[in-house]
C-alpha cells in the first residue's frame, strides 16, 4: 500500500514538474517582448508639425517647464521646434490637454532609459519621429 | 523616568536606513527591552509642497497633491480640487461626480490593499503580502485603462474629470472588484485566525478615543473604537455622489475594550472599510448617468479665481484629509495652500504610544497606524 | 444651559464667555471667529468645553507681508458636527503668541511647523526644535512670502518671463 501511496506523490510531484516546465512563465522576457500597453498610457510625446500654430500653449501649461519652444525655428507655414527635457517630464499629460490643434500627443512608447542625461534632451527632429511602431513592435512571445 | 532609569537607558535609532522605516527614523530610548522615550523626527521626504503650489496654476496644483500619496492618488487630489470650486463657485456634472466618488472608493480599496500586505510583512507574514498585492495589480491596470498611468493618475480637474470611463474600464474594474470580493474572505481567515498575528497585535497600541482624538487622529483609528466618524457622511460635498448611495459607515465594537481599539481591532476595521467601499462602488455603478464629464465653463472659470478663502475636506484612507486654500483678487495661483495630511498626527502620536512597549512590538505600534511619509512631509 | 449644538450657538458662546472675540463668518456647518492674540489659551480651553470629543484639525500661519501674520486653529466636533476656525492676528517681525499644545497635544507639532517656516514664536512650546526643514534652511522662514525661491528654471521656457507681481493679500 506504501508503495502505491508513494508512487503516487512522485507522480504528482512530476506531473506538476511538467507543467511549470512547459506552461508559459507568468513574467516577460523584457527587452525581447512587453506587454501590452492601454490605448491612453501616457508616455513619450510626438509632435506633429504640419498642425502647430507656434500657440505655446503647451509650454504653459506645463507644470515643471519641461518643454522649451524656439519659434524662429520653421518648417512649414507658421509651425514652432519644440526641445523636451524627459529628466523632467512628469508625464502628466497637461501639455496635450493644452493644444487644441491636434499637434502634440502621447504615444504608448514608456522605455526611455538611456545611456546619459544629454540623451533625454529631446531635439525637434527626435520628438517629431517615432523609432518604433509602438504597438507592434514587441508582439513576439517567446514560448 | 525617575534618574536610575536613566542610567541605564541606551538611545538608539530606528530609521532611516532600516527596511520597514522608508523615509522615516524615530530616536528611541531603551532600557531593557522597553521603550521608555520615542522622538519621532520627520523631514526626510519634505519636497516643500505648500511652497511649490504657491507657484502652481490651479490645473497643475492637483498634480503635487497626489505626489503627497500615491497610493490613495485620486482621494488625495481631490481636497485642493474641492477648494478650488468653492471658492470658484462651480458644480461639476453628475456624470463626473459619480466617476469621481468610484475612483476614489477604488483608490481607497487599493491603499488598504497595500496596507494589508505592508504590515503582514512587518509581522513577518510574507504570504499574506504577496497575495492582496496581487490583487492590487488588477486596480492598478484598471487605473492605466482609465488615465494611462499606474499611480500619478491626474484623474480630476476643477470643473469635472479629464478622462470618461468605457467599456474596458469598466470590464477592468468588474474584474478587480470580482477577485477581490471572491478573495476576501481567504484574506480576513489567513490573518484574522492567524495565532501568530493576533499574538502579535493583540491588546498592542491600545488607545483611547478621547486621547487618540486630542493627538489629532481620524479615519479609520478612530472608527476602531466604535466612533462612526467618516467625513464622507458628516461633511456632504456638493461634488460627490455619497447621497446616491445607501452605506452605513462600519465601526468596530470590541467588547474586550469598549471606546478603545488595539493593532487587532485596526486591522478587522481596515477588512471593514474594503467591504464599504465595495458595496458602494457596486452600488454606483449601475447609476452612471449620461453626459459631459468636464464643464467647460467651469473649468475656464477656474483660470483666475477671485479673492478668497476655501477649506476642501474630504475623508481619505488614513483620515481626514484637507487643504486650506487663500487666493487674491485674479491670481492665477493661490496666496497660500496648507495641506493637513492625516498621518501627521498618526506619526506624532507614536511620541504618546510608544513608550512602555517592547523593542520588537514599536513596528507593530507604528505599523497599525497606517502613517505613509508624504503625508506628514509634504 | 444645554450645550450649543449649532455653530451659531458654538460662536455666541464663545463670544459671551471672551469679550473681545468677534464671528468673521457663520456658515453652513462652519464657525468663523476672530481672537485676540492674548486670549487665544483662553478661547482655546472653551473650544475644549464647548465641542464635545473637539479633534484639533489643523493649525497654520499666513503671511499677509508687511510684518503681519495670521495663525488659523481648526478643530472638529464629530458629536455635533461642528467646525470652528479660530483666526488670529499678529504682527511684528518676530511675533510671539502662547502655545496651546498642552490643551491638545496634537497641536504641538503643527506649532513647531509653523515656528520654523514663519518664525512665529510660541511661548511655553516644549520642544521648538526644527521639524522638517535641512539645516540650511533654518532660520530662514521659507513660507514667508519674502523668501526668494529658486527661479532659474523658467528662464529656459523660452517664454517671456511675467514680471514678478506682489500679490496683494488682504484686498478682499
Ligand atoms: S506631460 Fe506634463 S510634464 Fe511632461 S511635458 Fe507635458 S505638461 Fe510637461
Ligand atoms: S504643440 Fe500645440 S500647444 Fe504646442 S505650440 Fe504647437 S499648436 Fe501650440
Amino acid at each position: 500500500m506504501g508503495m502505491i501511496r508513494v508512487l503516487g506523490d512522485i507522480f504528482r510531484v512530476l506531473k506538476h514538474i511538467v507543467r511549470q516546465t512547459f506552461s508559459r512563465p507568468f513574467t516577460y522576457f523584457y527587452p525581447f517582448e512587453d506587454r501590452e500597453y492601454p490605448e491612453r498610457t501616457r508616455g513619450r510625446h510626438i509632435h506633429i508639425r504640419e498642425n502647430c500654430t507656434a500657440c505655446g500653449q503647451c509650454v504653459r501649461a506645463c507644470p515643471v517647464v519641461a518643454i522649451r519652444i524656439d519659434k524662429s525655428d520653421r518648417k512649414y507655414e507658421k509651425d514652432a521646434a519644440l526641445y523636451f527635457d524627459y529628466t523632467r517630464c512628469i508625464f502628466c499629460g497637461l501639455c496635450v490637454e493644452a493644444c487644441r490643434f491636434n499637434a502634440l500627443f502621447h504615444t504608448p512608447v514608456v522605455d526611455l532609459s538611456e545611456p546619459s542625461r544629454e540623451a533625454l534632451h529631446y531635439d525637434p527632429e527626435r520628438i517629431e519621429t517615432l523609432e518604433r511602431e509602438p504597438l507592434e513592435w514587441r508582439g513576439r512571445r517567446f514560448r | 523616568m525617575s534618574p536610575d532609569i536613566r542610567d541605564e537607558a541606551v538611545e538608539m535609532w530606528f530609521g532611516p536606513q532600516h527596511v520597514s522605516a522608508h523615509g522615516w527614523a524615530a530616536k528611541l530610548t531603551v532600557v531593557g527591552d522597553f521603550i521608555v522615550e520615542c522622538d519621532p523626527h520627520a523631514g526626510y521626504f519634505h519636497r516643500s509642497a505648500e511652497k511649490v503650489l504657491e507657484f502652481r496654476t490651479f490645473k497643475q496644483g492637483p498634480l503635487v497633491l497626489e505626489r503627497m500619496c500615491m497610493l490613495e492618488a485620486f482621494l488625495a487630489e481631490y481636497p485642493y480640487i474641492s477648494a478650488v470650486e468653492q471658492i470658484a463657485g462651480v458644480e461639476v456634472p453628475e456624470r463626473a461626480k459619480v466617476l469621481r466618488t468610484i475612483m476614489m472608493e477604488a483608490s481607497r480599496i487599493h491603499s488598504l490593499q497595500f496596507w494589508w500586505g505592508q504590515f503582514s510583512a512587518e509581522l513577518g507574514l510574507f504570504a499574506m503580502t504577496l497575495w492582496p498585492w496581487v490583487d492590487r495589480e488588477f486596480f492598478l491596470d484598471t487605473f492605466e485603462e482609465l488615465t494611462g498611468s499606474r499611480h500619478a493618475v491626474s484623474f480630476s480637474t476643477p470643473g469635472g474629470v479629464r478622462y470618461d470611463f468605457n467599456e474596458k474600464v469598466l470590464k477592468k474594474l468588474d474584474r478587480a472588484l470580482q477577485r477581490l470580493e471572491q478573495h476576501l474572505p481567504k484574506f480576513k481567515d489567513m490573518l484574522l485566525r492567524s495565532p501568530t498575528f493576533r499574538m502579535r497585535t493583540k491588546g498592542i497600541a491600545l488607545f483611547s478615543y478621547e486621547d487618540a482624538l486630542r493627538w489629532g487622529l481620524s479615519g479609520p483609528n478612530i472608527k476602531a473604537c466604535g466612533v462612526p466618524m467618516d467625513l464622507r457622511k458628516d461633511w456632504p460635498d456638493l461634488n460627490l455622489a455619497y447621497d446616491l448611495v445607501d452605506w452605513e459607515v462600519p465601526v468596530v465594537d470590541n467588547p474586550d475594550h469598549p471606546g478603545q481599539s488595539d493593532a487587532y481591532d485596526r486591522m478587522v476595521q481596515r477588512f471593514l472599510e474594503v467591504e464599504t467601499s465595495i458595496n458602494i462602488i457596486r452600488q454606483l455603478l449601475p447609476q452612471i448617468p449620461e453626459g459631459p464629464i468636464v464643464d467647460p465653463k467651469a473649468r475656464a472659470k477656474t483660470n483666475r479665481l477671485p479673492a478668497g478663502e476655501a477649506y476642501g475636506r474630504v475623508e481619505g484612507t488614513r483620515g481626514v484629509t484637507t487643504v486650506w486654500l487663500k487666493t487674491t483678487e485674479k491670481a492665477q495661483t493661490p496666496y497660500r495652500a496648507k495641506i493637513r495630511g492625516p498621518c501627521f498626527a498618526s506619526y506624532y502620536s507614536l511620541k504618546h504610544l510608544v513608550p512602555g512597549s517592547t523593542f520588537a512590538d514599536f513596528i507593530v505600534v507604528f505599523g497599525s497606524l497606517d502613517p505613509y511619509p508624504g503625508w506628514w512631509d509634504r | 444651559m444645554a450645550p450649543p449644538t449649532t455653530p451659531s450657538e458654538v460662536a455666541a458662546e464663545l463670544m459671551r464667555r471672551h469679550p473681545g472675540v468677534e464671528a468673521h463668518k457663520i456658515e453652513g456647518q462652519t464657525a468663523e471667529l476672530t481672537v485676540p492674540a492674548g486670549m487665544i489659551r483662553d478661547v482655546v480651553k472653551s473650544v475644549d468645553e464647548l465641542l464635545p470629543h473637539a479633534l484639533p484639525e489643523s493649525m497654520f500661519g499666513v503671511d499677509l507681508q508687511d510684518d503681519r501674520y495670521q495663525l488659523i486653529y481648526y478643530f472638529w466636533s464629530h458629536d455635533i458636527r461642528v467646525l470652528v476656525q479660530l483666526r488670529v492676528e499678529l504682527e511684528g517681525e518676530e511675533p510671539e503668541i502662547d502655545s496651546v499644545c498642552d490643551i491638545f497635544p496634537g497641536l504641538e507639532w503643527h506649532e513647531r511647523e509653523t515656528h520654523e517656516m514663519f518664525g512665529i514664536g510660541f511661548r511655553g512650546h516644549p520642544d521648538l526644535r526644527p521639524l522638517l526643514l535641512p539645516d540650511e534652511l533654518v532660520g530662514k522662514y521659507p513660507l514667508r512670502k519674502s523668501f526668494q525661491p529658486d527661479r532659474r528654471r523658467l528662464a529656459e521656457s523660452g517664454l517671456p518671463q511675467p514680471r514678478p507681481r506682489r500679490q496683494e493679500a488682504n484686498k478682499e
